[in-house]
């Protein structure tokens, strides 16, 4: 039968968060064919923590990031978001993600409000009819509520692409390079949003090449190289566990440890 | 230029078959292709021990078919302009070659090479499938030589014509002045084929209208106007290697004089081949997924439908789906074919008793269409899975399960689909009934019967879109994520594609037609024509259910697809 899983009325799937994470990847494996992509990967993610994802080109963050959000697969290991299994419990777990790519994923046959009613739908949430007005206004699209997708610039496509990740309000955000083509302004904005969204209590898992930016915003950094975890903690935390990082910044710390300093 | 063009169209054609090759390492993918050759295989043999006379395609027909066919879309290109996608480059090829020191004879000679690789493809498909190398008189070489005149023959006029127009259109008021001609030759044109349409016997129409058809085309003026279009095609129905050697000549002659028109195409090409680019990139995101066309001056779009804020997600992905053909389906377009059918129906009723001709056609051209529509539909109509495909990331992040999203995507096709050909089927009744028949169908079959019988081509098609959707998710490599120069010369790999379908189709329709067929055997000798009521309800009951199963195992499917492979 349809798996119709019929969450609160109007208030969406709910978050059961399990020993305090809100996310709780366990020896996550990702493996093409005979390329690993991500090996025996785990860490957690608190509610109200924004986590770093870093590391080179190839290194597995989208891997991983897509894993969390249920696109592929894990050949193994585990994924709980916000206490339900996404492997055994997919829908629930899913209600109450959002993932927000690099690159905005729209359908250029809606409108930007249409949008909106769409995912609302997709995430049984009628009460979040009422707050598409206020988000638009946020991330200053109002004007544009009536705007096919085709008809939206490179940022203000971004910009529809993180309202659309919002507005199911959910307790756990991904988001996959999500300054790529805002302006000074919607960068600005987006690092309030994320944080707002932080400090209302989701969990945070941010993949960007800005070390800049995951240094001002992340409480701990996850950094990658060739699948595997080389670090994991506050930058006080790795520092405190190799001396030898002392008194430098995150790039720097990145680029020792991922073998380019 | 020559040696760098040959070099990109052999790495091209050796990296696709690497990738054809690597994709071969895929059992599922194998098992598709010995499937496929397998088929092939039975087509070809199968032809080859059939008589000429059983097959569809005779010389008579072939003639008669292929010169109108040929009119038909010479007129269309002239009058409307030819398909855009014949002039179009690649975006690479735009940022490569186009700013490069490359003359633009030699732009359209890389063009015109590029659009063999298509010709000759189809010429061997068409060569199968015309059976002429097989057995006649014509050996397979000769056959394929006759076909490839054609088709070449077709895609330059397509090509002339296309820059022609934009030529007109560049060059204003004189530009407009060289569309003069042709148009009044249609405009003649159309006037001597409606003369001779009217002039037909409705009796030896309705006996033999091949025959009918072939003595009209061999009697002045039709002759004259249909001669230069016959010409390409007359090798392909040539009697004898003898026959053939001039008419070939001739038929090589108008090539070369195609070749000389499009080869003196002035500055239009770059100007035509960029508008081309930009729309052939617009159809790729069509057919890839993204499936809007965004328009020139944007408006406030049309909201066909609206979605209410509570209900099933299926219902938002059906909605999703069809506001997306309402908004790339020009109204316009449909606003004409509504009028024409209402035109046709008008005059046919109004002349039935002088002449029961027009309201034939009219009824035998919806019925074609919608047979058509029943055959090449599930191909054509692509509101679904396939139109999604660019996005399948993103279906993967929605909370809902994969059995809710391949329902909601397959409806919205079927829905369309159904509607398209309900209404054809409306105009086919109301043409044929107007002449008396099909005088089986009583009013009161007619009306009761019909809502059955829409829902069992509704079942019909649900199967038939089901089984598009399993090819897009099972094989993403192969949904079409190119836009060729399409056309006629394209046809043979559609007819490949739609063969292939409608044997699974066939399969599954077995059981469906088993429970139809015993029920209406069973019930004829009470209920007489009426049995067709219970035999429909069986046979609906049938694909309900094989439908069901079919949609439960492709969201499995999709719930395992893994879109970063694809």
């Amino acid at each position: 039968m349809f798996q119709y899983v019929t969450p609160k009325h109007g208030k969406g799937f709910q978050a059961q968060p399990k020993d305090g994470a809100m996310i709780d990847v366990a020896a996550l494996t990702k493996l093409y064919g005979s390329l690993t992509a991500v090996q025996d990967l785990s860490f957690r993610v608190a509610p109200g923590e924004i986590l770093g994802l870093v590391g080179p080109n190839g290194a597995g963050k989208t891997t991983t990031l897509r894993s969390l959000a249920g696109i592929i697969q894990p050949s193994k290991g585990s994924i709980g978001i916000a206490g339900h299994d996404l492997a055994r419990d997919p829908i629930a777990a899913k209600g109450v993600l959002a993932f927000i790519p690099d690159e905005p994923q729209l359908f250029d046959y809606l409108t930007v409000t249409e949008h909106l009613q769409f995912v609302a739908r997709l995430y049984r949430r009628p009460d979040a009819v009422a707050r598409i007005g206020p988000l638009l206004a946020e991330l200053e699209l109002t004007e544009k509520r009536d705007a096919l997708s085709t008809e939206l610039s490179r940022g203000m496509k971004q910009k529809l692409a993180i309202a659309c990740g919002l507005i199911h309000d959910p307790r756990v955000l991904m988001l996959d390079e999500p300054l790529t083509g805002l302006d000074p302004v919607g960068i600005r904005r987006m690092k309030a949003t994320i944080a707002a969204r932080a400090a209302a209590g989701a969990a945070v898992v941010l993949s960007s090449h800005l070390l800049e930016l995951v240094e001002q915003l992340c409480t701990r950094v996850l950094i990658l190289q060739a699948g595997r975890l080389v670090a994991l903690g506050s930058v006080a935390e790795i520092i405190a566990e190799r001396p030898e990082l002392s008194g430098r910044g995150l790039e720097e710390i990145f680029l020792t440890l991922t073998g380019n300093g | 230029m020559r040696r760098a063009a040959f070099y990109l169209l052999l790495c091209t054609a050796r990296n696709r078959a690497r990738r054809t090759l690597r994709q071969m390492r895929s059992p599922r993918y194998l098992v598709a292709l010995v499937l496929g050759l397998v088929y092939l295989g039975l087509v070809f043999f199968g032809q080859r021990h059939r008589p000429m006379a059983q097959g569809p395609f005779t010389p008579q027909a072939i003639e008669v078919g292929g010169t109108f066919l040929l009119l038909v879309l010479v007129a269309k290109w002239w009058l409307f302009g030819a398909e855009r996608t014949a002039l179009a480059f690649t975006p690479a090829e735009i940022q490569f070659l186009f700013p490069a020191p490359v003359s633009r004879a030699a732009l359209l000679c890389y063009k015109l090479a590029r659009t063999q690789i298509l010709i000759l493809l189809n010429v061997l498909i068409w060569t199968f499938l015309l059976r002429r190398g097989a057995s006649g008189v014509l050996g397979t070489g000769v056959s394929a030589i006759s076909l490839w005149l054609v088709f070449s023959t077709i895609s330059l006029h397509r090509l002339g014509v296309a820059l022609t127009r934009q030529a007109a259109v560049e060059h204003g008021r004189a530009g407009l002045r060289r569309l003069v001609l042709p148009l009044v030759a249609l405009a003649a044109g159309a006037g001597i084929v409606w003369t001779t349409i009217a002039g037909l016997d409705p009796l030896a129409f309705a006996e033999d209208p091949l025959a009918v058809v072939a003595g009209a085309m061999a009697t002045p003026p039709l002759a004259w106007l249909l001669w230069p279009f016959r010409l390409p095609l007359l090798p392909l129905v040539a009697g004898s290697v003898g026959e053939w050697l001039p008419r070939a000549g001739i038929a090589f002659a108008i090539l070369a004089v195609h070749l000389a028109w499009v080869l003196r195409a002035d500055r239009a090409f770059e100007e035509a081949a960029l508008a081309a680019s930009a729309y052939r990139a617009d159809l790729l995101k069509r057919l890839r997924g993204t499936g809007y066309r965004a328009p020139d001056r944007p408006s406030a779009p049309r909201r066909w439908f609206r979605l209410v804020p509570e209900g099933h997600p299926i219902g938002a992905i059906v909605w999703k789906n069809l506001t997306r053909v309402a908004r790339a389906t020009s109204p316009g377009l449909i606003a004409m074919i509504a009028a024409a059918a209402g035109i046709g129906l008008a005059v046919g009723l109004f002349q039935r008793a002088e002449n029961p001709v027009i309201l034939t056609a009219v009824g035998m051209l919806a019925l074609t269409w919608g047979g058509a529509l029943v055959l090449l539909g599930p191909l054509w109509i692509r509101a679904d899975l396939r139109g999604d495909m660019e996005h399948l990331s993103l279906l993967k992040t929605w909370p809902v399960g994969g059995l809710e999203v391949m329902t909601g995507q397959v409806l919205g096709s079927a829905v369309v689909l159904t509607t398209l050909q309900g209404a054809f089927g409306v105009v086919a009744l109301a043409a044929l009934g107007g002449i008396g028949a099909p005088a089986a169908l009583t009013p009161l079959l007619t009306l009761t019967g019909a809502p059955l019988a829409l829902t069992a081509l509704f079942g019909v098609n649900l199967l038939a879109i089901a089984i598009q959707n399993a090819g897009a998710l099972l094989y993403p490599a192969w949904v079409s994520a190119e836009i060729r120069p399409g056309g006629i010369e394209a046809v043979g790999q559609q007819m490949l594609t739609a063969g292939v379908s409608m044997v699974l189709l066939a399969v599954l329709l077995v059981g469906p037609l088993l429970l139809a067929g015993g029920a209406f055997y069973f019930t004829s000798g009470g209920l007489g024509v009426w049995a067709t009521f219970p035999a429909l309800v069986l046979g609906i009951a049938g694909m309900a259910i094989e439908a069901w199963l079919l949609l439960d195992w492709l969201g499995d499917q999709f719930e395992r697809s893994d879109p970063s492979l694809n």
